[in-house]
């Protein structure tokens, strides 16, 4: 005589630990069949649940969604949704000129900017990646108003806080490396005054052989800047 | 069969232990056309599984919940959309929360700062008086009212008026979340034109949740060694999640609106009943 709860017997004491054959023993389809549990609550270690739904990851989805129809200014013409945007900027070669995108994006979009680096999330390089965590600490340091439903927006960076959050990791890098984020700093962040003075200073200042060569089109960058200034 | 009847039952018994309800009306006596619909609504939690013949016990509760107002289009009656209910009285009781925290101050800088730089001798003893570190405690009361269910009110995809309950503090329903006499759903009109010659309408209330609104907790084996073991072996969380996941297919199957597969996830109806005519 069988009862609608035998199976669970069979569940509890089945030898696999492994959530698609759990589910096929239950007669269910794995993708949908764990919705109500919470992900963080199972063992999946070597398991692939890429296309299985849980209850916490419902959340994780949603929001997911809600960034990428999100749009954000790209460029002066250009709006593209951030998960665009976050791709765009993986797919620039040095960490240098990706760092400098990445400061220009946050300051068009300061109140996206949690969500941008929280999509970007990790760089290939090494000093980006500091440059990353370090931008993550400063937004979300100082909130004010969250509340329960609002969305987290973090602090709103000035230029010239960002422009020294990057340049920190990198002055302790090569020489090369500083050379290549002033370049690129110019050539993406002139027109942001402050940020403009203070690159102008770094390069009356310094006499590395690195900057000597770039300066001239350093300074045509900074002098272009200066005529599409952003107030 | 008789067995499958029997799980079924099995079943429905615990969506009756987890919410009750009972909705009520005056009665259209030809004479009153408007009436108050009352509906009186309990959730609670099952016990399931303390049948001989089941292998495994638990406990079965409620997330969130709509309680939905029916009134089928054939019907001869309407809603007085100014009497429904939009704002329900919340059952609430005073949450308080006390959390202390020792803070600790380097008092040198401020009291050395105060001194006159005229008197060194001074300045030198209070500084070093000053070294010491301060600590005080700090105690935070923090008091709240709190709401045992919350209560929103809005339409289904179809027209119907609903309300939608979750837990204000907990995890599951537990309780009323209205008193059904003070504060009725809405009113409804007899719109038959001729009262003494047809039937009286009917209205019906149901309860519903999702698959995932089906809480099981202190889900085990009844077998004691059985279940040690089972517990003590490594990806036991997996199969517990496992064993869960069927039992809400199992019950939302019990409760389906539309008996199709397809629709597990569609609303499971865990009550339903005509309101009386009293």
């Amino acid at each position: 005589m069988s009862h609608w709860l035998d199976k669970t017997i069979t569940l509890l004491q089945a030898d696999t630990f492994d959530l698609r054959e759990l589910a096929r023993i239950a007669g269910a389809d794995p993708k949908t069949f764990y919705r109500g549990i919470r992900l963080a609550d199972l063992d999946v270690s070597g398991q692939n649940v890429e296309d299985m739904e849980f209850a916490d990851r419902r959340f994780e989805d949603k929001k997911n969604k809600d960034a990428q129809s999100r749009l954000i200014s790209y460029t002066d013409n250009k709006s593209i949704s951030v998960i665009e945007a976050a791709r765009e900027l993986h797919r620039v070669g040095r960490q240098e000129e990706r760092v400098a995108i990445l400061l220009d994006l946050i300051l068009r979009n300061p109140d996206d900017a949690l969500l941008l680096i929280n999509l970007y999330s990790k760089d290939r390089a090494k000093y980006a990646n500091r440059v990353l965590k370090q931008i993550e600490t400063e937004v979300r340091s100082n909130r004010q108003g969250d509340t329960l439903f609002q969305e987290e927006k973090g602090r709103r960076l000035n230029a010239i806080q960002l422009a020294r959050i990057i340049n920190r990791p990198f002055s302790r890098g090569m020489p090369n490396n500083r050379a290549a984020l002033l370049y690129y700093m110019a050539k993406h962040l002139a027109r942001y005054p402050d940020i403009n003075k203070y690159l102008r200073e770094k390069i009356t200042d310094t006499r590395s052989i690195f900057i000597v060569p770039l300066r001239s089109e350093i300074i045509g960058f900074l002098d272009h800047g200066d005529e599409n200034v952003i107030l | 069969m008789a067995m499958k009847h029997g799980n079924s039952d099995n079943r429905r018994r615990a969506f009756a232990d987890v919410v009750t309800i009972d909705a009520w009306h005056d009665a259209f006596d030809g004479v009153r056309s408007r009436t108050d619909l009352h509906a009186d609504v309990v959730f609670g939690t099952a016990r399931v599984g303390a049948e001989r013949s089941s292998p495994v016990r638990f406990r079965l509760s409620i997330k969130q919940a709509e309680i939905v107002v029916l009134i089928p289009e054939s019907e001869p009656v309407s809603v007085d959309v100014k009497s429904v209910s939009r704002e329900a009285p919340r059952p609430s009781g005073q949450l308080t929360e006390i959390s202390e925290r020792e803070t600790q101050n380097h008092a040198k800088g401020a009291i050395s700062a105060s001194v006159a730089p005229s008197a060194l001798q001074a300045s030198a003893s209070v500084e070093a008086g000053a070294q010491a570190t301060l600590s005080t405690r700090k105690k935070v009361e923090i008091s709240a009212k709190i709401d045992f269910m919350i209560v929103t009110s809005s339409k289904t995809e179809d027209g119907h008026y609903r309300w939608v309950v979750r837990p204000g503090t907990g995890v599951f329903l537990e309780g009323r979340p209205w008193d059904a006499e003070k504060n009725p759903r809405l009113k409804i009109i007899d719109e038959r034109k001729d009262p003494t010659k047809s039937i009286p309408p009917t209205v019906r209330v149901e309860v519903h949740c999702r698959r995932e609104d089906l809480v099981i907790e202190d889900l085990e084996i009844k077998d004691e060694g059985v279940w040690q073991t089972a517990k003590s072996r490594f990806g036991f969380n997996n199969r517990m999640a496992a064993a869960i996941s069927y039992i809400q297919d199992r019950l939302a199957e019990e409760g389906l609106e539309v008996k199709n597969i397809e629709d597990i996830f569609g609303h499971v109806t865990l009550a339903s009943v005509t309101a009386q005519s009293v």
